[in-house]
């Protein structure tokens, strides 16, 4: 065969692989809130939640995180890459990876529970979710990404698709700070897109698989440090994580940081091999998984709604993957 | 302290303009990486697979050697090399083992 067409095809193999890469990571996300769930069930977890609203989401980030860390580890060592870890994190790129840590990890988690407290779940799941749409438009800015028309209507069908899977009824409540709500829902939207176009920015020069490696654990970490001051009940905080981890609820945590683990792992490859807009809108297809398994196994029942929106949002996806010719050359640099 | 395996392959395409292929990459960079499994010529080609896609490298030249393996060929591109020096510039100045 020519050459020429067998280096195409490795090229090709390895964009494919890239928008493979993506779904895995928004199917896989699609575990961990039902193992969240059930680790909510139980104590001390249980019981924490009537304490403050930050402590227990906080913790279960610090532990997800920590948890989903150690397991990158492994992987990284039987790579032979952990010798790694601390040369990055000596350059800018690795700097970079950390401040994506930050947004992506404790603020995030941190709005995304403020708004939903100061403004009840329906409008800020609403707003945080159209983080691709800021992540498309970032990516445009920052990192030059091409994005087709296509590709543009499939973010905005992905969006769509994901909100209409995850809607539910008002609920008619009173919140005096309606409109704060709505401001920490957006940051977190922010948050979530630059993380993205911050760790894709840094991976132009870090393997994605040290990337996520050091996310987690920098994110686990900070949460950690935060942890006192946000929950607001000072280091007792600390007293009801320590008294989480011999129980059946860690073990859920624990799990639940495999699965989100082995996502990101994936999700970071995945902005740095078909790019950080394309990344993020297939990303949001983990509302399908997250509801497929609360079907099953929460009992969950099937709606028109949840029907419609996978559908849409399984068109969105197909536009966002477009062509895999067209992502050989994932930005306008010339 | 060593430089990341993938600053160093950077470092390496800086300096051999004319272009470098996995295996002669993996050549010079093995005896600096001792013992690290991740100094593979596979993983060494995936980092320039990767950072082909970004546009940091380009493909020169692709041959088919005796055995039917691709023997690939990759440049730095202007744009890599601007951004390395926006973003690596204390390891370009480095030698290559350090």
């Amino acid at each position: 065969m020519d050459v020429k067409k067998i280096v195409h095809q490795k090229n090709l193999r390895y964009a494919k692989k890239g928008l493979l890469w993506a779904f895995a990571a928004g199917m896989l996300y699609g575990v961990t809130p039902t193992l969240q769930t059930l680790s909510l069930a139980l104590d001390p977890l249980k019981t924490a939640s009537l304490v403050s609203l930050l402590l227990v989401p906080l913790i279960m980030a610090c532990l997800q995180d920590t948890s989903s860390g150690i397991a990158v580890l492994m992987k990284n060592i039987q790579a032979g890459k952990s010798k790694e870890y601390i040369r990055i994190l000596r350059s800018k790129p690795g700097k970079f990876v950390v401040l994506a840590s930050f947004f992506g990890g404790p603020l995030a988690m941190t709005t995304v529970m403020a708004s939903v407290y100061l403004a009840g779940p329906i409008y800020p799941i609403a707003i945080s979710a159209c983080f691709p749409a800021i992540g498309a438009v970032l990516s445009r800015i920052v990192l030059k990404e091409k994005i087709s028309i296509n590709a543009w209507i499939g973010i905005v069908l992905c969006i769509i698709g994901a909100l209409t899977i995850s809607w539910m009824p008002p609920t008619g409540g009173n919140y005096p700070n309606f409109y704060l709500g709505l401001l920490m829902a957006f940051i977190t939207a922010v948050a979530w897109a630059l993380e993205n176009i911050i760790a894709t920015l840094g991976m132009d020069f870090v393997d994605p698989e040290l990337a996520i490696g050091i996310r987690e654990f920098t994110s686990g970490g900070l949460t950690f440090l935060i942890l006192p001051v946000l929950a607001g009940i000072g280091m007792k905080s600390y007293g009801v994580l320590f008294q989480t981890l011999p129980t059946m609820g860690y073990v859920y945590i624990a799990l639940a940081g495999l699965f989100a683990g082995a996502s990101y792992f994936y999700y970071y490859k995945a902005a740095n091999s078909c790019g950080a807009s394309r990344s993020m809108a297939l990303n949001v297809t983990y509302t399908i998984s997250a509801m497929i398994i609360g079907v099953v196994f929460l009992g969950s029942d099937i709606t028109l709604l949840l029907v419609i929106g996978t559908l849409t949002l399984l068109i969105g996806a197909m536009l966002v993957a477009g062509k895999p010719a067209e992502l050989l050359t994932l930005r306008d640099i010339d | 302290m060593k430089m990341p395996l993938r600053y160093n392959i950077i470092n390496l395409l800086l300096k051999n303009l004319e272009g470098m292929t996995p295996k002669a990459l993996h050549d010079i960079l093995d005896p600096i990486y001792i013992g690290e499994k991740q100094c593979s010529i596979e993983a060494i080609d995936h980092h320039l697979m990767s950072m082909k896609g970004v546009g940091l490298v380009k493909i020169k030249d692709a041959v088919e050697d005796d055995n039917g393996n691709l023997d690939v060929t990759y440049v730095m591109t202007d744009y890599g090399a601007t951004r390395a020096e926006k973003y690596i510039p204390e390891y370009l100045v480095m030698s290559v083992q350090v």
